[in-house]
């Protein structure tokens, strides 16, 4: 059996974990990334490049969001990878005043926790994107949303691992971990090879409960399917992306995401939208339970293509060219997971980001390669600890 | 092969070049899949109808394996661009 | 649309999505569409004007578009419904009992709930790529045969075609009838790809076929100029210091073609990847279904094959359908699949076709392993046929027809058709019953002289241009030779020609005795010449000077 020796091993190579074997080998610890498909082609393969902070629950989410975003600001210079980092700012869309009621509260939940926020008027925000409908009563708007290319972002990252002398395996997946006396001590792979390592991290997104099980620590991700189309190359009509009230509840309100958990056929739409530097517009979205399908329906893409019609009637004349979907890696509580586990010391869990994944990257890599290399992340992150969900398993 | 056959322009909707797509089977690439998210090839109008085979002889000839082992990106609604006006209406 | 449920709905109105329709509909299906995404129907058929290969039950001899004429005029009278303009944008529910097809117009989306569908999208072109391929001018043989044949376009005034299969070569003809200058076809192999009699057309016309040879680099600064052709070794490595350039305005690719399959691919229908057919392909039984119960293929998005087979296979998946639906019984369905199976294998027979046949029998044999052996009595008599080479009338084998220094008096037929290709067209076509063909139809021709009248009329028929009619006793210095003539101007009686032999090289000057045409002929003339008589053997073709003030 073939053999190997390194520091770390981290078990997914999505943005995830690519920024986390980043981090490490920044830092000069040896890490070995294992991949069971390829660039690109899970879940953050199919995601948009919104970094939305907006649309972070307002608590230890959104404050770990705003300092992933200063976290971005030093990885778009360091990395030599360009993934067309933008700080566009951001608006979500209020149709009604019982949706402002709701946001109104919402802002002020999110100023509580720092973040530059406010409503602004029709007309204002029409300013900001002529397109936009008229048939609003007003967005909010944050200065401090991005927008990424998450294909590149992950690329870079891996180059920029391999740059560092850390190990890419693509193709190769983990079959079990070696655990003694409650310490990680090696991984195997589907290749027969066996590594020898110190750490072990479970970036393994969709998948991190499988991994989890390898060492019987409880990781609850499941996986919710969000469709998205892709419009033919545009003008610039949309300078900032966007997102809508419903959007934000199905995301951030428990009630609703109850009401979703027992309906999995519903599709229950909201709308995120972007247009890339290429030109295109992604347009979603969905959140459906159905397991690991990663088909597109009929029913989603008119659902998608009818609310992007109504916020930017302008669209219509515009031809969709593909539909797609993604798998967002999701928790029971909403809350990432992100921590060393309890029951065995040196396997750290970074998983189940749901929507968040693409604004909290660099953020995790940053924390993860802190807690391997000084024992401790930079600041409490109790409240993601794998350590909640001990002893509820699946069901 | 030289200079001038690497800037031949493969993908024409995105207008990648040979090149572009050699760099990113250099970093790993193994299917016209990681290619395409790598370098945009195959997310033009076409969809890679004209650029899936062109991509798959390179891919077969860096990393070889034959044409048919290496499968082909799955087809995704719409199979045809669609304006969005289309779908305005009744339920 | 919306609310009906169609019995069959049939995707592709070429010829195999056509007679799939008429088939089911004959054999009692009552709601049959056929969609296209194009603005007319037909396929591939409006612009194919020359005379089709095969049997009479393939329409042997008669000019593609004419088939689609008569195709579309039975679908009409059969009550089916055809819509243009609609392109099939996604199958959902493809696993349930009623499919769902999504349709997207010009203005509007729609849905057709259907029990059966029909998967007939044909195949796309491939293209190549070298230095200058994206220029202006370099284009699909297909593209430009649409736009010569349909939009009377030419592609250009000089052109250099890539590729000498049978569409390569078919198309470069059609060139030369456009009054285009085809300066060569170009082919990698070291032979010819496509039927001898295709080549053999445009040879005797002049065109240089230039085989071990590639285009390394098309130049031009906006469109194309020049196109470098360059030499291949037997490993098919360029030869140094082999570049040929050619003037060109256009370069037409003949690089084969690769079936339509993102339907059934979408459907979540199980492919395998077969050369021989031009790569994925639809696994489906012998009675054209596919691994997804109630979807079948037929045509080129089953494997690039023929029209001939085209038609086989979409009747043959039309007899499925009625039988699937209820309209005919397994056994009645089981007979006369079984016949279209045999006349499949003979189509597919030979040198040309035996690859195919071993690729088509293996499609179904894996069809079976993957749906793990089950309804085994439709399978039993698909496994009662023969496939291996059907028995044939063996002294009709390598018996090339007359010399032309056959002491006979009078005309006799000469039949330059040395290949076992799918073909009868001139068995079907002599009054006389002089020429034998027999089963399989890839037999090569046998001519009996005592029944050869010397009419003429092969000539005519031959879709391949391959017969020519020789009278050595014309008179004591000179013959007389017919040939097809399909170019313009039209000869003229009396008229001085110069003759080209079988290269296109200069012969002799000839003389033009007698022009017949014929409605029947359908526009190949049969123009006899009187030649010295030591030129006879040679003579294959006139280059007619254009008239003054014409």
């Amino acid at each position: 059996m073939p053999e190997l020796k390194t520091e770390v091993v981290v078990v997914g190579g999505g943005l995830i974990g690519s920024s986390i074997a980043y981090y490490l080998s920044e830092r000069g610890i040896d890490v070995v990334l294992l991949e069971k498909s390829g660039l690109c082609l899970e879940t953050s393969g199919a995601c948009s490049g919104m970094c939305f902070i907006q649309s972070k629950k307002p608590g230890p989410t959104l404050r770990l969001a705003l300092k992933g975003l200063e976290e971005y600001d030093i990885l778009r210079k360091e990395l030599s990878y360009p993934f067309e980092y933008r700080q566009t700012g951001g608006m979500i869309l209020v149709e009604n005043n019982s949706e402002l009621e709701l946001m109104e509260s919402f802002v002020r939940s999110q100023k509580e926790n720092g973040l530059d926020v406010k409503i602004i008027s029709v007309k204002e925000a029409r300013e900001k994107c002529p397109s936009l409908t008229e048939n609003l009563v007003g967005t909010t708007y944050s200065p401090l949303d991005c927008q990424i290319d998450p294909l590149n972002l992950n690329v870079g990252l891996i180059e920029g691992v391999k740059k560092n002398g850390g190990t890419i395996l693509l193709g190769v997946s983990a079959e079990k971990i070696g655990v003694k006396n409650g310490e990680i001590k090696s991984v195997e792979t589907n290749e027969g090879t066996k590594i020898a390592t110190d750490f072990v991290v479970n970036a393994a997104g969709v998948h991190a409960h499988e991994v989890g099980a390898m060492v019987d620590v409880n990781v609850p991700v499941m996986p919710k399917r969000g469709q998205v189309i892709v419009t033919e190359k545009l003008p610039e009509l949309l300078p900032v992306p966007m997102l809508d009230v419903k959007y934000i509840m199905a995301k951030v309100r428990p009630s609703a995401r109850k009401e979703a958990a027992s309906k999995p056929e519903k599709l229950d739409v909201g709308l995120a939208i972007e247009q890339t530097v290429a030109g295109t517009i992604l347009s979603g979205s969905t959140r459906e339970l159905v397991g690991y399908d990663t088909g597109v329906t009929f029913q989603a893409m008119t659902a998608i293509a009818r609310i992007m019609l109504r916020y930017l009637p302008v669209l219509e004349n515009f031809a969709m060219i593909r539909a797609f979907s993604g798998l967002r890696p999701c928790t029971p509580d909403g809350y990432p997971i992100i921590g060393e586990a309890s029951t065995v010391r040196r396997f750290v869990v970074a998983a189940g980001h749901e929507g968040d994944g693409v604004a909290l990257a660099p953020i995790t890599g940053k924390i993860v390669s802190e807690i391997v290399a000084r024992g401790a992340p930079p600041f409490p992150i109790d409240e993601f600890s794998p350590k909640r969900f001990d002893g509820k398993q699946l069901s | 092969m030289n200079e001038g056959e690497c800037q031949v322009v493969i993908c024409r909707c995105e207008e990648v070049t040979e090149e572009e797509i050699r760099e990113a089977i250099r970093k790993g690439a193994r299917t016209f899949s990681e290619i395409k998210k790598i370098t945009r090839a195959g997310m033009g109008i076409c969809q890679g109808k004209s650029c899936q085979r062109l991509v798959n002889r390179i891919l077969a000839e860096m990393t070889g394996r034959s044409v048919e082992q290496l499968g082909f990106d799955t087809p995704r609604p719409p199979l045809r661009p669609i304006k969005l006006a289309v779908f305005k209406g009744t339920d | 649309m919306i609310g009906r449920i169609y019995d069959m709905t049939v995707v592709g109105s070429g010829p195999a999505g056509l007679t799939a329709a008429i088939e089911s509909s004959r054999l009692g299906c009552k709601r049959v569409a056929v969609i296209d995404e194009n603005f007319v129907t037909g396929g591939q058929l409006f612009k194919q004007i020359h005379k089709f290969f095969g049997s009479k039950d393939h329409y042997a001899g008669i000019r593609g578009f004419r088939i689609g004429e008569l195709l579309l005029k039975e679908v009409s009278d059969l009550g089916v419904e055809t819509v243009t303009n609609a392109a099939i944008i996604g199958m959902f529910d493809a696993q349930a009992d009623i499919k769902r097809l999504v349709t997207a117009g010009a203005d509007r989306v729609g849905e057709i709930l259907s029990k059966k569908v029909l998967v007939a999208s044909g195949a796309m072109e491939n293209t190549v790529s070298f230095p200058g391929w994206t220029l202006p001018g370099v284009m699909g043989v297909g593209a430009a045969q649409t736009m010569m044949n349909i939009y009377r376009v030419r592609p250009g005034q000089r052109v250099l075609v890539l590729g000498a299969g049978n569409v390569g070569l078919i198309v470069a003809y059609q060139m030369l009838q456009a009054g285009i200058e085809v300066v060569g076809v170009v082919e990698a192999m070291s032979r010819i790809g496509g039927y001898q009699v295709h080549a053999d057309k445009i040879r005797r016309m002049g065109v240089p076929i230039l085989l071990s040879h590639t285009v390394k680099e098309a130049i031009g600064k906006e469109y194309v100029e020049k196109v470098v052709v360059v030499e291949l070794d037997e490993n098919q490595k360029e030869v140094p210091r082999s570049e040929k350039p050619f003037d060109a305005d256009a370069l037409c690719l003949a690089v084969g073609l690769t079936p339509n399959t993102e339907l059934t691919r979408l459907a979540g229908c199980k492919h395998i990847f077969n050369r021989e057919l031009g790569g994925l392909v639809p696994l489906h039984s012998e009675r054209m279904e596919t691994t997804i119960d109630g979807i079948y293929v037929a045509g080129d998005v089953a494997g690039i094959e023929e029209a001939s087979v085209a038609i086989d296979e979409g009747r043959l998946a039309g007899t499925s359908v009625a039988e699937d639906l209820g309209m005919i019984s397994s056994e009645s369905a089981a007979k006369t699949s079984k016949e279209r199976w045999i006349r499949l294998c003979e189509l597919r027979s030979e040198s040309f076709g035996e690859p195919r046949k071993r690729a088509k029998i293996s499609i179904v044999e894996e069809y079976w392993k993957v749906k793990g052996n089950q309804m085994g009595s439709k399978k039993r008599w698909f496994t009662e046929i023969n496939t291996e080479r059907a028995p044939s009338a063996k002294a009709s084998r390598n018996a090339p027809s007359i010399k032309s220094n056959d002491n006979r008096k009078g005309p006799r037929a000469i039949i330059e058709c040395y290949q076992e290709i799918p073909c009868n067209a001139c068995e079907t076509g002599c009054n006389f019953g002089a020429i034998k063909v027999g089963f399989p139809m890839t037999n090569l021709p046998d001519l009996d002289l005592d029944r050869c009248k010397g009419c003429g009329i092969c000539v005519a028929k031959c879709p391949g241009l391959a017969i020519f009619v020789v009278d050595t006793s014309y008179s004591e210095k000179e013959a007389t030779v017919s040939l097809p003539y399909e170019m313009l101007p039209v000869p003229e009686v009396g008229q001085e020609v110069e003759v080209l032999g079988k290269l296109g090289g200069f012969v002799c000057k000839g003389k033009v005795i007698r022009v017949v045409h014929t409605k029947d002929f359908d526009e190949t003339r049969v123009v006899t010449i009187s030649v010295p008589k030591e030129c006879a053997t040679e003579a294959r073709f006139i280059r007619v000077a254009k008239r003054s003030g014409k």
